[in-house]
C-alpha cells in the first residue's frame, strides 16, 4: 500500500522510470523474439541435414558455380562412411508472365534428399519422368497450378501443363517444404536429374553425402551428434576426391554463424538497455528517498526498523519493473509486428514462446530491484536524528 | 527485549548518568555530561534557551541516537544494551515532534497507523485504535482526510494521536505546542494531563512556553549542555 502510494505521489517522475524500463524490456522482447526465430530456423535445417555433408567444388563462389564430374561423384558414393549420395543440379528458368526465374532443383527420383520432400498432392517424380516436375505448395499457389487433377492420393486425370520459357512441363505433384516452419523451401520446384542433364545440358552442381540415410535429427544432441560425425568425414572425403570439398550444414550455411554474431549482439544491446533503465531506476528512487527523508527518520522513531524501510523502497522498484514489463512486452511484440511488415512476410520468423516473456519479467524486476538497491540502502542506512533534522 | 513484553516495573522510566554528546568528532558539544531521572508517571518539563541541548537529549532518550559517553536507562533498561531499538521505539514509546511530520499522501488514519505496521495487528482492531484516538484529539470527523486538507492544529493533533497509537508508556514531545494556536497547544496539554492521570503515562516535553512548564510537575532547565537545576533526588554532576 504505502510503496504504490508513494509512486503515485510523483506521477510523471514514476512515469519515466516506468517508460525507462519498458524500453529496455521492448528492446529484449524484440531482440530475442527475432533472434530466438534464426536461431529456430536453423536449428530445424540442422535437424534435416545434420547426418549430410554437402560436397562441393573445391573454391567454387557459391553452389551455382560448382560443377561435379560423374566420376568424382562416383569417388564420392566410395567413401567409407558415406552410405549414399545424393547428385543435385539447380536450375532457373524464366516464366512468361513473371518477372522472376522459377528455381528448381534437380534430383534423381527416389535419392535420399528427393525423399524428405513429402508429396502432398499427385504422386512423385518416377524414374521415366523426363518433362515432369513436382512443385512446392507455396510455387504452386505462386504461379496459381490447376490441382484438379492433382488429388491428396495421386494424379486424376492429366497433370496441368506448366510452360516455361523455353520448356514446357507437367505438373505431377505438390509438395510440402521438409521444414514446415520455413516455408520458402517450398517456393521451388523439382526436376528429374536425367532432364536437367539431357535437355538442359547442365552438370551436377552439389553431392549431398549422407551419413545416416533416413535419420532425422531429432533432439538438439542428435544435431549437434551429426555434425560431430560429419566434421570427421568431411576430410576423408576431401582426401579421397581431389578438387572438391565437403562441409557440414554449419559451415554450408553462414547463417548458422551468423546466428551467434547476431545472439551475441543481442546479448549486448540487452545489456546496455538493462543498464541504461538500471541507471535510471536508481536515480529515480534516490531522488524520492532524498525527497522523502524526514519521512523515512519519522518511521524510524515510531519504529520501523531498516529493514523494513529497504523493503519498501525496494517493493516501490519492484512495482516501478513490474510496470516497466507490463508495458514494455507489448511494446517489444509490436516492434516485431512492425519490422516484420518492413520486411515483407515470410523469412522472418519470429520465435516468442512463454520463456521469453518469463525472462523479460525477469529481466524487468532485476532491474527495478538493482536500479532500487542503493537508494533504499540509503534510505535504510539513515539516522533517524538526522533524518529528523534534514532540512 | 523481545517480543510483546512490558518494561519491567520500576521506580525510574528514564536515569541518565553523566550523559555526553559530542558531534562532528567534538567540534559540537551538544550535551556536557547530563545527570538526572524521571519517575513513572511523572510530567516533567525540560526548558531551555535555542541550541542549549534539549532535542539533542529528548532523541538520546528516545534511542533515535547513541550518546557519545554515559549511560542512560530507559522504562529500566540501559540503552546500550537493547539489541531491538526499533522495536523499543515503536512499542514503549510515543514521539511527538514540533513538525508533524504527516505523509502528505496518506490520511490521518493512515498516518496514525504508522506505528502499528510492525506490529501486525488485526487491521480490525487497528482501524477502531485508529478511528478512537483521532475522536479523542478531536478529529472524529476527519479520519479519511489527507493532512492538506486539514489546519495546522488538526495536524498536530494528528500526530499526538499517532504518538499514542501503541500505548506508549514513555511519551517524549519536542515543542508540541511550538507551531499551533494557544487553544489547540492548550488541548495537547490537557490530553497528556489526563493520560498520566489514567494510564500513569510518563511524558518529558521540551517547551518555551512557562504555561506549560508550569502544567508540569517540575521543570529541568538546560544551559549550554548542561543541566541548571539538578532534580529528581539524584545526585548533580
Ligand atoms: N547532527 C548535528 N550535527 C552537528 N551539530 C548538531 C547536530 N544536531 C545538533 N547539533 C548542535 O547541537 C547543539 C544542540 O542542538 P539541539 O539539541 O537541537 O538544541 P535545542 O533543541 O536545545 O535547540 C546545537 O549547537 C546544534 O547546532
Ligand atoms: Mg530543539
Amino acid at each position: 500500500m504505502l510503496p504504490l502510494k508513494n509512486l503515485l505521489r510523483r506521477k510523471a517522475r514514476s512515469l519515466f522510470a516506468v517508460l525507462q524500463i519498458a524500453v529496455a524490456i521492448a528492446a529484449f522482447v524484440s531482440i530475442y523474439g527475432v533472434t530466438q526465430g534464426l536461431r529456430a530456423q536453423f536449428y530445424r535445417i540442422g535437424q534435416v541435414f545434420a547426418y549430410d555433408l554437402i560436397v562441393m567444388r573445391r573454391g567454387a563462389p557459391s553452389p551455382i558455380f560448382s560443377t561435379i564430374s560423374p566420376e568424382q561423384l562416383e569417388a564420392v558414393r566410395a567413401v567409407e562412411g558415406v552410405r549414399a549420395a545424393s547428385a543435385l543440379g539447380i536450375q532457373f528458368l524464366a516464366h512468361p508472365a513473371r518477372p522472376q526465374p522459377v528455381g528448381f532443383v534437380a534430383l534423381e527420383p527416389g535419392s535420399e534428399l528427393m525423399s524428405r520432400y513429402r508429396i502432398v498432392r499427385g504422386r512423385p517424380l518416377s524414374p521415366d519422368d523426363r518433362d515432369a516436375v513436382v512443385v512446392g505448395r507455396l510455387m504452386a499457389e505462386q504461379l496459381g497450378v490447376d490441382l484438379s487433377a492433382l488429388a491428396p492420393d495421386g494424379l486424376r486425370g492429366d497433370p496441368p501443363r506448366l510452360e516455361l520459357v523455353g520448356w514446357t512441363c507437367r505438373v505431377v505433384g505438390i509438395f510440402e517444404s521438409p521444414l514446415e516452419e520455413v516455408p520458402f523451401l517450398s517456393g521451388m520446384g523439382i526436376m528429374p536429374l536425367k532432364t536437367y542433364r539431357e535437355t538442359f545440358g547442365r552438370p551436377v552442381n552439389l553431392v549431398a553425402a549422407h551419413l545416416a540415410p533416413g535419420r532425422r535429427a531429432l533432439r538438439i544432441a542428435d544435431v549437434q551428434e551429426g555434425l560431430r560425425l560429419g566434421r570427421a568425414l568431411a576430410p576423408r572425403i576431401d582426401a579421397a576426391v581431389p578438387g572438391l570439398k565437403a562441409n557440414t550444414i554449419e559451415d554450408f550455411l553462414d547463417g548458422f554463424k551468423q546466428v551467434a554474431i547476431v545472439d551475441g549482439f543481442a546479448l549486448a544491446i540487452s545489456l546496455l538497455a538493462a543498464l541504461v533503465s538500471v541507471i535510471g531506476v536508481t536515480n529515480t528512487m534516490l531522488m524520492s528517498v532524498f525527497d522523502r527523508t524526514k519521512e523515512i527518520g519519522l518511521l524510524r522513531a515510531v519504529g520501523w526498523s531498516r529493514w523494513r524501510i529497504l523493503r519498501v523502497i525496494e517493493a516501490e522498484g519492484a512495482i516501478l519493473s513490474l510496470a516497466g514489463g507490463a508495458l514494455g512486452i507489448p511494446i517489444g511484440l509490436g516492434l516485431i509486428r512492425a519490422s516484420s511488415l518492413v520486411l515483407e512476410g515470410g523469412w522472418l520468423e519470429v520465435r516468442l514462446d512463454l520463456r521469453i516473456y518469463a525472462a523479460a519479467v525477469g529481466v524487468a524486476v532485476f532491474i527495478g530491484l538493482l536500479g532500487s538497491f542503493y537508494p533504499a540502502a540509503r534510505a535504510a542506512a539513515l539516522q533517524p536524528t538526522e533524518a529528523l533534522r534534514y532540512e | 527485549m523481545n517480543g510483546t513484553e512490558r518494561a519491567p516495573a520500576g521506580e525510574l522510566a528514564v536515569r541518565a548518568e553523566d550523559v555526553v554528546k559530542h558531534y562532528d568528532g567534538g567540534l559540537v558539544q551538544a550535551l556536557r555530561g547530563v545527570h538526572f531521572s524521571v519517575h513513572r508517571g511523572e510530567m516533567v518539563a525540560i526548558t531551555g534557551p535555542s541550541g542549549s541541548g534539549k532535542t539533542t537529549l529528548l532523541h538520546l532518550i528516545g534511542a533515535l541516537d547513541r550518546p557519545t559517553s554515559g549511560r542512560l536507562e530507559v522504562l529500566g533498561r540501559d540503552l546500550a544494551h537493547v539489541r531491538d531499538l526499533d522495536a523499543l521505539r515503536g512499542r514503549e514509546l510515543g514521539f511527538v515532534f514540533q513538525l508533524h511530520y504527516l505523509i502528505p499522501n496518506l490520511t490521518l488514519r493512515e498516518n496514525v497507523l504508522l506505528p502499528t505496521v510492525p506490529l501486525r495487528l488485526p487491521r480490525t482492531e487497528r482501524r477502531r485504535k485508529a478511528a478512537e484516538l483521532l475522536e479523542r484529539v478531536g478529529l472524529g470527523h476527519r479520519v479519511d482526510f489527507l493532512p492538506v486538507k486539514c489546519s495546522g492544529g488538526e495536524r498536530q493533533r494528528a500526530a499526538v494521536a499517532r504518538a499514542l497509537v501503541n500505548d506508549p508508556e514513555l511519551l517524549l514531545a519536542d515543542e508540541p505546542t511550538g507551531s499551533v494556536d494557544s487553544e489547540t497547544g492548550a488541548r495537547i496539554l490537557d490530553l497528556f494531563s489526563s493520560l498520566r492521570d489514567e494510564r500513569g503515562t510518563t511524558v518529558i516535553v521540551i517547551t518555551h512556553n512557562p504555561e506549560v512548564a508550569a502544567r508540569c510537575d517540575r521543570s529541568l532547565r538546560i544551559v549550554d549542555g548542561r543541566l541548571l537545576r539538578p532534580e529528581g533526588g539524584e545526585a548533580s554532576e
